[in-house]
C-alpha cells in the first residue's frame, strides 16, 4: 500500500467528517448571521455555504473561522485538510522516487537534505 | 452508564418524531457530539419531516440510524409518528444504512443503572454527559403547559445513548 493510500485508509478509518464549522458554531451558540458579521465582510448565506462545503473557505475565512472557534483550521477543516495531505503525501512520495532515481548512490548533500524533509514528511503522518 | 468501545468511531445519527416536527442528534462515537437540532414542521408534517431527514441523512451519511421503536404494543405513540418512524425505516433502507431501533422499555432500561427514571431525569442525565446539550435542556414541564420542543433533542439523544450503551455492532438491520 502506497503512503497515500495509507493515508486514505486511516482517514476512512477515522471517519473524520468533511468539517466541523456547523459543529463549533453551535457550541458556541452562534447564528450564522453572527459568525459572518465577526468575520466583516461575509454573510450568513456564505457560512452556511462554508458549512455546507458548496463554498471552499479561502485562507483569510479559515483563519478567521480558527479564531472564532478556538480550534485549528486543520481541525475545523478535516476533510479539506484530509485531500490536500493526502495529495501533498503522494507528490512527496513520487518526488523522493524522482530524486532517488536521479541521484543514485552519489548523493549530493543538497539531495539528500531533500530527501530528508520528503521522508519527514512521510513520518509525521504516519506518526499521527 | 457504561459504554462499549466497539462503536467509538461509528457516525451515528438518532432522530425523535414529535408533535412539532423532529429532534436529532449526531455522534461521532460515544463521546463527541456533532450535531443536534430540532426541526420545526408546520405543515404536511410527514412529508416534510421526511425530506428534512433525507437531507440530514445525505448530509451526514451515518453509519447506523436510530430510531424509536414503535411497533411494540406498549408505544403510545400517534398513528402518525408511527407512520412517520415507518417511512424513515424504508428511506433508510432504500440508502442502505443500517437502522436500530428501541423501545422506550429498552431506553429506560439502560437509564435505570444510572437512577434515571422520568423522562426529565433522561434529559438531565444527558445534559449531565454531553455539556453541550446543556443549554438546550429546557426548564421541568408543569402539568398545564404542553412539551417543549427540546424535549425531542434529548429523546434522540437517548436513542443514541441506548445504541452505545447496548455496543454492538451494527451488522443486522433491526426488524422492525
Amino acid at each position: 500500500m502506497s503512503p497515500a493510500d495509507a493515508a486514505r485508509a486511516r482517514y476512512l478509518m477515522q471517519r473524520k467528517l468533511p468539517n466541523y464549522l456547523r459543529t463549533y458554531r453551535k457550541r458556541a451558540g452562534l447564528t450564522q448571521g453572527e459568525v459572518a458579521f465577526l468575520l466583516d465582510g461575509l454573510s450568513g448565506a456564505k457560512v452556511s455555504r462554508d458549512e455546507r462545503r458548496t463554498r471552499r473557505p479561502n485562507l483569510r475565512t479559515a483563519f478567521g473561522y480558527q479564531v472564532i472557534f478556538g480550534a485549528a483550521a486543520h481541525e475545523l477543516l478535516a476533510g479539506l485538510f484530509a485531500e490536500v495531505e493526502q495529495n501533498v503525501i503522494r507528490r512527496a512520495s513520487l518526488l523522493s522516487s524522482r530524486l532517488d532515481v536521479a541521484q543514485g548512490a552519489g548523493r549530493a548533500h543538497r539531495t539528500r537534505l531533500k530527501l530528508k524533509a520528503l521522508d519527514a514528511i512521510l513520518s509525521r503522518r504516519r506518526s499521527r | 452508564m457504561k459504554r462499549s468501545h466497539a462503536s467509538d468511531n461509528l457516525l451515528v445519527a438518532a432522530i425523535s418524531p414529535s408533535p412539532h416536527g423532529f429532534g436529532y442528534v449526531v455522534f461521532e462515537g460515544p463521546q463527541k457530539l456533532v450535531d443536534w437540532g430540532v426541526r420545526d414542521i408546520r405543515q404536511d408534517k410527514n412529508r416534510q419531516s421526511l425530506e428534512k431527514v433525507r437531507d440530514l441523512v445525505g448530509w451526514y451519511s451515518p453509519d447506523v440510524l436510530v430510531l424509536e421503536n414503535c411497533t411494540v404494543p406498549a408505544s403510545r405513540r400517534s398513528a402518525r409518528i408511527k407512520r412517520l418512524t415507518r417511512a424513515v425505516l424504508r428511506l433508510a433502507q432504500r440508502q442502505k444504512l443500517t437502522t436500530r431501533s428501541y423501545a422506550r422499555a429498552e431506553i429506560k432500561a439502560a437509564f435505570a443503572e444510572i437512577g434515571a427514571k422520568t423522562r426529565y431525569e433522561i434529559a438531565q442525565a444527558i445534559a449531565e454527559q454531553v455539556p453541550d446539550l446543556g443549554l438546550w435542556l429546557p426548564p421541568p414541564r408543569k402539568i398545564w403547559q404542553s412539551e417543549d420542543p427540546r424535549m425531542s433533542i434529548f429523546d434522540a439523544a437517548s436513542l443514541a445513548s441506548a445504541f452505545f450503551h447496548e455496543g454492538v455492532a451494527p451488522s443486522k438491520r433491526a426488524k422492525n
